[in-house]
């Protein structure tokens, strides 16, 4: 069914991410037979221009529950903005803004 | 000499009073003078937690400086920070070409929005549904 792979599919089923679909949902052909939820970098599409270290804010998104890096796969930045946030939070950790790893 | 922009941060112990981190600010301030650097800003963010303990330090006073000087000039600042009692930890980056990257981008954004607002105006006005 072609219609199945409009956009507006891959945005409604994309709340459940990384979950398989269900068998009705899936794509007829293509990669894997089941979905892939587009994911878009979330730095590029708010415009942060420059990671600041400073901004444990915006940081301390990126270092869920043990405090390790959320790595691209997951959260879906591009390789540019990747490198950028790790270098701020190498940063932010050297000055104790944010914690290496929780107890 | 060509000046870079360097924004400095850096940690004091936590058991040193508010003026006491004031002298010490003026301290480092001295040091960036010395080696013909002048201080833009100075920022205090008063004392903070720490993530997790240096040394003995569970808090400490934050001091952020902005500071204009040439390259040559910061590893001597560094070196005196280090030697310097009542810091516990500092970082010195340089900031000047991220910042003209971000103004770029920034320029180069507003140019573009700009230009896509132009052509929903002229949509507005009478080209529409599907045309391209």
């Amino acid at each position: 069914m072609s219609d199945m792979e409009t956009p507006e599919f891959k945005g409604r089923s994309g709340e459940a991410r990384g979950d398989r679909p269900e068998r009705g949902e899936r794509k007829g052909g293509g990669k894997g037979g089941f979905f892939r939820r587009r994911k878009t970098c979330k730095l590029c599409s708010e415009k942060v221009d420059y990671v600041d270290y400073k901004n444990t804010k915006l940081l301390l998104a990126f270092i869920p529950e043990r405090a390790k890096i959320l790595p691209r796969r997951m959260f879906g930045t591009c390789a540019p903005c990747q490198r950028k946030v790790r270098t701020a939070i190498l940063r932010a950790r050297q000055m104790a803004l944010i914690p290496y790893s929780t107890e | 000499m060509s000046q870079r922009q360097y924004e400095i941060l850096f940690i004091a112990e936590q058991n040193l009073g508010e003026a006491e981190v004031d002298t010490l600010t003026a301290t480092v301030k001295g040091f960036i003078e010395k080696e013909n650097g002048t201080v833009e800003k100075v920022e205090k963010w008063g004392k903070k937690r720490l993530a997790y303990t240096i040394g003995k330090n569970r808090e400490g006073s934050y001091v952020l400086m902005v500071a204009n000087a040439p390259g040559s000039s910061i590893s001597e600042v560094e070196r005196r920070m280090r030697v310097t009692d009542g810091i516990v930890r500092f970082l010195a980056i340089r900031i000047d070409e991220e910042m003209k990257k971000a103004e770029r981008k920034k320029g180069i954004r507003s140019r573009k929005d700009q230009a896509r607002r132009a052509i929903v105006r002229e949509k507005d006005r009478g080209f529409e549904g599907g045309a391209q």
